[in-house]
């Protein structure tokens, strides 16, 4: 199955949900669906067409979050990326990992250091982290939270009495 | 009822790196297993946002010590996937040649640990003696033994001099009977089969839905190999064949390992008969905006880089899959209803990294001539042996007598 017979597959079953098509290289594509259609999409490809879930990669961009699920197609050397476009304040999707087992690790990774929440998820275990690290801290934000440096002058000096 | 745990980890000295394995058992049988990750948690992907492309890759070479290439070679696809720059057909050669010479090194080092474990510790000798004209090469040919840095957007950082290329092949060549020692110790030993066949099955629907790679995967017949399924560098240009396995359990996965180095042979002498002249560097200066993905076969399974870029000198987003990631879920299926002596084994079956840089090699410090060699090492160990033998009152075999003149 080369990307023109993925495209015909997906693109007759899901007519509506594909938002754009965007073949980089004969064999990257890279497919922006609705978020809504995620769990239908992911599970088509997994299930239907035997793809291997490779891993996901969540992004920040500057007008919001991207959710990339690269799934690979190993007898075309195709990787098929579903992009989710999300927004910018408490990124959310749905989860995955009940249809896709492999996507356990990577959405509790992507969940503690990105900070996306995926909803439907039955463990909310740790994977990276320790339970102490809390107050939303995402150490892969382009702006951790960070407590502000109090001004100088405020600061208390080594050789203050 | 009460329960018993058995820590594993996170410090253990059975493991070379942090992890923490719960074996839940009963009696000598686990039922359950927890996975703890995370302990030398370094961000690399996050470090990777504020170096240049270039130094990037110089990054990502320090996430593995055994497998170091395998991520810039990852890492210089994905870029060159994101910029459509396609290097010279000498470097294309070169990376491949250095691709596979590190599958060889980690496989013997993965052997030798295997064989450790099971209390083989002459395997463990005989598979890491084998390794060291692997790292004799490495250091020959990069000038290191480790942490080669030699992949370049739009090349090789150094090139490959045409006349170490005879040196080479003749130490390659000088690997194959040990190869062949290997096979047939795996082969016809009947206490390996013993303590390795059916124990830690793993079948082809365990594979497909952890996602596992490479030999953990090829030794349960899942057929895949980016290698050959997604060729980059000079992978398809030469004749090789894909290793697989039936039974999924330990056995199979060290025969994986063992035949593929002689696939890795094959593939290094075709790449250095073939090697073309010319050019081996495009010195690309900057990369465009875009993002890219690339692939490697690690020793270990598919490598996979994720680069985006604005068209600064710096990635927005660097994301990196290591094989080892979806390889250690396999652990939760592979051990459940296996020994505790056998779960350390299986643990161990799906190659967890473990960085080698280090020797022995003692100079005098004014001349800086050897003070030892391999040959008084070896004598060394003799007389140490021979020291034990006469304090328990062991005759000595006539054989290691006679070595001992």
């Amino acid at each position: 199955m080369n990307a023109a017979e993925i495209r015909k597959h997906i693109d007759s079953n899901f007519p509506k949900e594909i938002l754009n098509w965007e073949e980089k290289s004969p064999r990257r594509i890279y497919v922006e669906i609705a978020p809504a259609a995620l769990r239908r999409v992911a599970r088509a490809l997994f299930a239907d067409l035997g793809f291997r879930f490779s891993i996901a990669s969540g992004v920040e961009t500057r007008d919001g979050f991207q959710m990339l699920y690269h799934f690979s197609d190993d007898r075309s050397g195709v990787i098929l990326s579903l992009r989710v476009r999300l927004g910018k304040e408490n990124p959310a999707v749905d989860t995955i990992a009940d249809l896709v087992p492999a996507a356990d690790w990577i959405e509790r990774e992507i969940a503690e250091l990105l900070g996306i929440e995926f909803k439907g998820r039955v463990s909310t275990e740790r994977l990276l982290t320790s339970e102490e690290w809390k107050d939303k801290k995402f150490p892969l934000r382009k702006t951790p939270g960070r407590v502000a440096p109090k001004p100088l002058d405020q600061c208390k000096m080594i050789n203050d009495k | 009822m009460t329960r018993t745990i058995i820590p594993i980890g996170p410090y253990h000295p059975l493991q070379e790196e942090p992890e923490f394995f719960r074996l839940h058992v009963d009696g000598e049988r686990v039922e359950k297993l927890e996975i703890d990750i995370g302990y030398n948690h370094r961000g690399i992907e996050k470090i990777c946002e504020s170096k240049t492309f270039d130094q990037a890759l110089f990054a990502v070479e320090r996430i593995c010590g055994i497998c170091s290439t395998s991520h810039p070679f990852a890492g210089v696809n994905a870029m060159e996937d994101l910029s459509g720059i396609v290097p010279p057909e000498r470097a294309l050669y070169a990376r491949t040649f250095i691709g596979e010479l590190e599958r060889l090194h980690s496989h013997l080092l993965w052997l030798g640990l295997a064989g450790h474990f099971i209390g083989y510790n002459t395997l463990w000798m005989w598979a890491w003696k084998t390794r060291e004209p692997v790292l004799d090469i490495f250091e020959k040919v990069t000038g290191n033994r480790q942490h080669y840095a030699m992949m370049k957007v739009g090349g090789i950082r150094r090139d490959l001099d045409n006349a170490d290329i005879p040196w080479v092949l003749q130490t390659l060549d000088g690997l194959k009977p040990a190869l062949d020692t290997f096979r047939g110790a795996l082969l016809d030993d009947p206490v390996l089969h013993a303590r390795l066949k059916g124990v830690g099955v793993l079948t082809k629907e365990d594979i497909v839905s952890a996602g596992a790679l490479g030999p953990t995967a090829r030794a349960s017949g899942v057929d895949i190999d980016v290698r050959r399924d997604d060729p980059y560098a000079a992978y398809g240009r030469v004749e090789w064949k894909v290793i697989l396995g039936k039974n999924g359990d330990v056995f199979d996965k060290a025969l994986v390992r063992v035949l593929e180095m002689y696939e890795s042979i094959k593939i290094i002498e075709q790449c250095l008969r073939k090697l073309p002249g010319g050019e081996f560097d495009l010195r690309v200066k900057s990369l465009p905006a875009g993002e890219g993905i690339g692939r490697h076969e690690a020793p270990r399974g598919e490598c996979i880089h994720y680069v985006l870029s604005d068209g600064s000198s710096r990635p927005v987003r660097y994301k990196i899959r290591a094989p080892s990631y979806m390889n250690l879920p396999t652990n939760y299926i592979a051990v459940q209803g296996e020994t505790i002596s056998d779960a350390t084994l299986i643990l161990a079956a799906v190659d967890p990294c473990y960085c080698c840089t280090e020797r022995m090699a003692a100079v005098r410090s004014k001349t800086g001539e050897l003070t030892m060699s391999g040959e008084d090492l070896a004598r060394l160990s003799r007389e140490k042996t021979a020291k034990i033998a006469r304090r328990i009152g062991v005759e000595m075999e006539a054989g290691l007598k006679k070595s001992m003149r």
